[in-house]
């Protein structure tokens, strides 16, 4: 999780990744091909007003050619006007044979724009002379100043194209990256997730769905096959936990649950007990006379009792009951959860009266066994664990003493004394949890 | 004087080489009849324009001839009786008439010259050159064409 958290700021994202290398390419190609449009164009234009300027030029020497004959200025001055008052022309000027100024006429200064053309036609659009002729005499000469306003008009509408341009490429590069790193992050992302479920919910359930792309799909299915692999593993592991977890808190002769076990559960039972103000019960059952049994008629016999003994205790409770073999000739049971006192009494008196029948041992006789077993309820008897059970072993050795095969209550916990047994539990129940 | 004489020989020589006569190339047969004030280098200087040179004679106003040896006829101060003969002797011959008196372009002269300190100028009668067949570059009609419509 750390990991995540300190990874993820520091390295760019696939889409920041994705929307840069998409972005460049396209300003790159937007800029270039826009660059050298039109710096092509402009050279092109260029030559173009370079010879529209002659053609003004030269058609300005034509018509004022007999103004300047005559030194008329004034109509040397309305010849010229006439032609370049409509043309793209900064400034022109008629000059006779001697250089002597005819007529000159100016564009009117309209403001940045003229002046920018203007700075446009110095560099671009150098001014032209043309003289003035009658046959082969030169009467004069023409000088012609370009205004520039095409070639800035073109600029900046190709500036503009370009802004345009750019500003598209933007957004569908934006929008194709956007798309693209749907295509990659959708299957990574799934896989993150189904690989998270893995890590930390212990869920192999889940698999990679199919890509789009060959090599995320090609991950996908490699992913899923290790899935398949780690969920078989998984699933034997979990087994043999099972198994071995069983094998530690379960009796392997009656298969029931140990004194470990048995504990733990009462542990539980307790503090729900508790929280849900609720009663249990806990019977401490002894088998009466198992050691001659064992000693008489061997291990085997004692083995059969003991199984018998524990199926037909397990047989008087309820599913939710409990019944463990704490060691020995020794049993629990917790009665889990207890509705009515009576209810443990009668449940007791069943136990009892299910040993009535003689149990056969392996050599083919039968054998008669009997129970003594002590009953301590949760909260008359005691408050914890182990006040309850030790409650409960007391009652059933009283219930031995007075009379084999039967049950006895546990006597109510003395406040004194449980204090005591509570201070000295709490250190059972530390090192049962160990 | 010598001043306003090489003008008025520029504005000449300046009409004559904007003007077409059908027998071209050839020289120019250059006549100057009554007495004139600016016509004496033109009449004495060896002169051509754009190549054809000039022949100039002096020729009297009631020459019988006249309109078989002139091409152009620079005429000078007249009655105006006088020159309205002369026009009329004239009348229908491809000859171009240029006078002195810039008021005679209202009474059949073609080109008349204003002379002034400063610079000389002419004033044109289209119908004139019209009649005449001769042809004159639209750019000089038009110049003193100008002046007429300013009058």
């Amino acid at each position: 999780m750390n990991q995540q958290v300190t990874v993820t700021p520091t390295l760019p994202s696939l889409r920041a990744t994705l929307n840069k290398a998409h972005l460049s390419v396209a300003l790159i190609a937007v800029g270039l091909a826009s660059i050298l449009l039109t710096v092509t164009a402009l050279l092109a234009l260029r030559v173009h007003a370079e010879h529209n300027l002659q053609l003004i030029a030269r058609s300005v020497s034509y018509t004022v050619e007999a103004a300047v004959m005559f030194r008329d200025e004034e109509a040397a001055y309305e010849a010229l006007t006439l032609i370049v008052a409509t043309e793209e022309v900064a400034n022109a000027q008629v000059t006779d044979r001697e250089g002597k100024l005819l007529a000159s006429w100016e564009k009117p200064d309209q403001g940045l724009f003229d002046q920018a053309g203007r700075l446009m036609a110095d560099l671009m659009q150098p001014p032209v002379q043309v003289p003035i002729l009658q046959g082969n005499r030169i009467l004069g000469e023409v000088y012609v100043t370009g205004s520039g306003g095409s070639l800035l008009s073109f600029l900046v509408s190709g500036l503009l194209g370009m802004i345009i341009c750019m500003t598209i490429s933007i957004v569908s590069a934006y929008h194709l990256s956007r798309r693209m790193q749907g295509n990659i992050t959708r299957p990574l992302r799934k896989l993150v997730s189904v690989a998270h479920a893995v890590r930390y919910d212990r869920d192999f359930s889940q698999r990679v769905p199919g890509a789009s792309i060959a090599e995320l799909n090609e991950l996908g299915d490699d992913f899923n096959e290790l899935l398949d692999e780690l969920e078989v593993w998984e699933a034997h592991l979990k087994k043999e936990n099972e198994h071995l977890t069983h094998k530690a808190t379960h009796d392997s002769l009656t298969g029931l649950p140990n004194r470990l076990y048995f504990e733990g559960r009462l542990n539980r039972a307790v503090r729900d007990a508790i929280e849900h103000d609720q009663q249990l019960a806990v019977f401490y059952l002894d088998s009466n006379g198992f050691k001659e049994i064992n000693d008489t008629l061997g291990h085997a016999a004692g083995d059969a009792v003991l199984i018998s003994v524990a199926a037909r205790v397990k047989a008087q409770l309820r599913n939710e009951d409990i019944v463990a073999r704490l060691g020995g000739d020794e049993f629990a049971v917790l009665i889990n959860p207890l509705h009515d006192t009576e209810d443990a009494f009668i449940i007791a008196e069943n136990i009892l009266a299910s040993m009535s029948e003689p149990v056969k041992i392996p050599d083919g006789r039968t054998v008669h066994t009997s129970l003594s077993l002590g009953v301590a309820v949760y909260p008359t008897h005691g408050a914890t664990a182990n006040v309850l059970l030790h409650s409960a072993d007391e009652a059933m050795y009283t219930a031995k003493r007075n009379k084999q095969g039967s049950w006895q209550l546990a006597h109510p916990a003395a406040s004194n004394k449980s204090n005591q047994e509570i201070s000295s539990e709490g250190q059972r129940e530390k090192q049962t949890s160990m | 004087m010598p001043q306003r004489t090489a003008a008025v020989t520029d504005v000449v020589l300046g009409i004559l080489s904007y003007t077409r006569w059908k027998n071209e190339p050839g020289p120019i047969d250059f006549c100057v009849t009554a007495p004139t004030e600016y016509a004496d280098s033109l009449l004495h200087a060896d002169l051509d324009v754009l190549g054809q040179p000039i022949v100039p004679q002096r020729i009297e106003w009631d020459a019988f001839d006249i309109a078989l040896r002139c091409q152009v006829i620079y005429i000078g101060v007249m009655e105006e009786p006088d020159f309205l003969s002369l026009s009329q002797r004239i009348a229908g011959y491809p000859i171009l008439t240029i006078t002195e008196q810039d008021d005679r372009c209202s009474v059949g002269s073609m080109f008349c010259l204003l002379v002034n300190n400063i610079e000389v100028r002419f004033l044109v009668n289209l119908d004139s050159i019209a009649r005449s067949g001769i042809r004159v570059h639209p750019h000089v009609l038009k110049l003193g064409n100008r002046l007429v419509e300013q009058e």
